[in-house]
């Protein structure tokens, strides 16, 4: 009984540690946290190198398009974590060529995942890009590969996709 | 021919007994190192190669690449031509009008393929050639720009007027074909459609699996250990074969899990058949030494080594001179001192490699440090990750001699 005790607070001493997994955690190359508006919509493109070429400039496309018509959505890129910091350069040079020039995306990595599960192995993300939507209202929402390019490589699709899920 | 499969049945099985104890700890008497010796390092710190836009080509003592994509902030493209016996370099500008915007147009982020023959330099984007010519002042200017019906992946000069087409994807249609186009009339004159028996892997890289030495061009297989040597009509002149029963080959059920996938559906191919591929032995490159040598790169998946067979032609029949050379890389000790002959060949890791005489030219878009000799792995390491933190992997070639042919 006193070990049962024991455990369940050393339990919740370690649940007060976790991060809240609705809480979007942005670090940049270093590893470095850095800040962001925890109460806005931020729609979060997951990437990494061996994405579809045609998928991620469509998708970023409309997400820049929904970006432009509601200002108060922050749109990042984030990027599979890496002990070697060459593959996270490595994949940030090669998302650079999708950005158009005169749009700035702010990129992150999936680092820190210590404390809690990364979002590549929370969400199973296996094929990108992907979208997390993390809500203003702490939610969190995830649309596959799958759900996006699985059929078709369809822009209205994709775009109420993403609209209906910010709830547009 | 009955006889020259019993010759390499029997190399076969020389190679089969040479077993590798452990690969992390190579022994020094099979390393490359031996053989090649690195003489000049040059670091183009401005070139940033963005989804492979690093395009390279050889012809003769030269190498020419450019680096452009989409990324540039003009649409002047930069060339380089490096002379490999003296290490000089010449930088060439050429305006193309808005050809950033006819890459994105077709989903691209560079040039497809470069090639050089001494007074001209072909850039290939999607189904367009543009053709420009030297002058005896050193500049570059524009002849014309010509569309190609063939769908085609790389691209050489065969002569100084007939142009190498070849195709390897398992989404194109053919997919796979040699093309000789001449570059007078502006037409195909000649074609032959190679089997290449897994066609599956052209989605993966490092893949070589074609080369040209003069007038001569190689076709190698990947699935199996097999390659075909062409004349400059394409007709065959040897064909090589090795049977190894303990090769390991993609499954049949990963073939048929993955041909069920549309062809165009790359990403969806590629995951199918990510587990598998780390599992099979492979042939990576092939390159043409000189009209009687020849470079076979392997990887053995079960060592999970990739080793150099360097073949020789003699009598009529090839021979392994050289067998299972392994460059013994940064697979050594944190405190191990890199020297010039004991920096890793690049084409190991997936770069770009040339063999042009008793000269070796690798050639590098990750690099990071612009002079690794006499550095230890472990200030290698540092000096890359300390570079990285602020800037991007720039673009290095590194130019060997080497004894392989002796």
């Amino acid at each position: 009984m006193r070990y049962t005790i024991v455990v369940a607070i050393l339990f919740f001493l370690n649940m007060g540690m976790v991060y809240p997994q609705n809480h979007l955690k942005v670090y940049n190359i270093l590893g470095q946290e850095i800040t962001y508006k925890p109460d806005a919509t931020n729609i979060v493109i997951c990437y990494n190198t061996t994405s579809c070429h045609a998928c991620m400039e469509l998708l970023l496309h409309c997400c820049i398009e929904i970006r432009r018509q509601d200002t108060s959505v922050n749109l990042y890129v984030l990027l599979e974590g890496s002990k070697d910091i060459g593959v996270m350069r490595a994949s940030t040079t090669s998302l650079s060529s999708y950005v158009p020039r005169d749009e700035k995306i702010e990129v992150i990595y999936d680092l820190n995942p210590i404390k809690r599960k990364s979002y590549f192995s929370k969400y199973h993300i296996s094929m990108s890009p992907s979208v997390l939507i993390f809500m203003d209202n702490k939610k969190t929402k995830y649309i596959s590969y799958e759900e996006m390019f699985g059929k078709s490589y369809d822009k209205n699709k994709i775009n109420a996709l993403i609209l209906n899920q910010i709830g547009y | 021919m009955f006889g020259l499969i019993l010759v390499l049945l029997g190399l076969n099985t020389v190679a089969q007994t040479k077993v590798i104890e452990n690969p992390n700890i190579p022994k020094i008497e099979n390393s490359i190192s031996e053989y090649v010796s690195v003489d000049t390092i040059l670091s183009f710190t401005n070139e940033v190669a963005v989804n492979r836009s690093l395009k390279s080509c050889k012809w003769e003592n030269e190498i020419v690449f450019t680096n452009f994509n989409t990324n540039k902030n003009s649409d002047t493209i930069v060339i380089y031509r490096i002379n490999i016996v003296d290490a000089n370099v010449d930088t060439f500008y050429v305006y193309e009008k808005r050809i950033r915007e006819r890459m994105k147009s077709v989903y691209s982020s560079s040039f497809d393929a470069i090639a050089y023959n001494g007074s001209k330099i072909v850039l290939n984007l999607y189904d367009e050639l543009y053709v420009y010519e030297l002058d005896s002042n050193h500049k570059l200017n524009k002849i014309g720009k010509y569309t190609v019906a063939e769908d085609f992946r790389e691209m050489a000069f065969l002569n100084d007027s007939v142009l190498v087409f070849v195709q390897n994807y398992y989404s194109a249609s053919p997919q796979t074909a040699i093309y000789l186009y001449d570059m007078l009339e502006h037409k195909v004159i000649n074609k032959i459609f190679p089997h290449f028996n897994t066609p599956l892997l052209s989605f993966f890289s490092p893949q070589k699996n074609f080369d040209i030495y003069e007038n001569r061009i190689l076709w190698a297989n990947r699935g199996e250990y097999s390659f075909l040597l062409f004349d400059r009509d394409l007709k065959k002149l040897d064909s090589v074969s090795v049977v190894n029963k303990n090769w390991k080959q993609l499954s049949k059920k990963a073939k048929r899990k993955a041909s069920k996938i549309k062809k165009t559906h790359a990403p969806d191919i590629i995951y199918c058949l990510n587990k598998g591929y780390n599992n099979i032995d492979q042939l990576q490159f092939a390159y043409i030494l000189d009209t009687n040598h020849m470079a076979i790169g392997v990887h053995r998946a079960k060592e999970n080594v990739l080793y150099i067979d360097v073949w020789y032609r003699i009598g009529g029949e090839w021979k392994i001179k050289h067998n299972a050379l392994y460059d013994d890389g940064f697979m050594f000790k944190p405190e191990r001192v890199i020297r010039r002959n004991t920096l890793p060949l690049g084409f190991l890791g997936g770069s770009k490699v040339y063999f042009m005489d008793n000269k070796l030219v690798s050639i590098s878009d990750k690099a990071a440090v612009e002079n690794p000799i006499n550095l230890s792995v472990k200030d290698y390491f540092m000096a890359q990750n300390k570079y990285l933190e602020t800037n991007e992997y720039f673009v290095q070639i590194f130019i060997y001699s080497h004894t392989l042919t002796d």
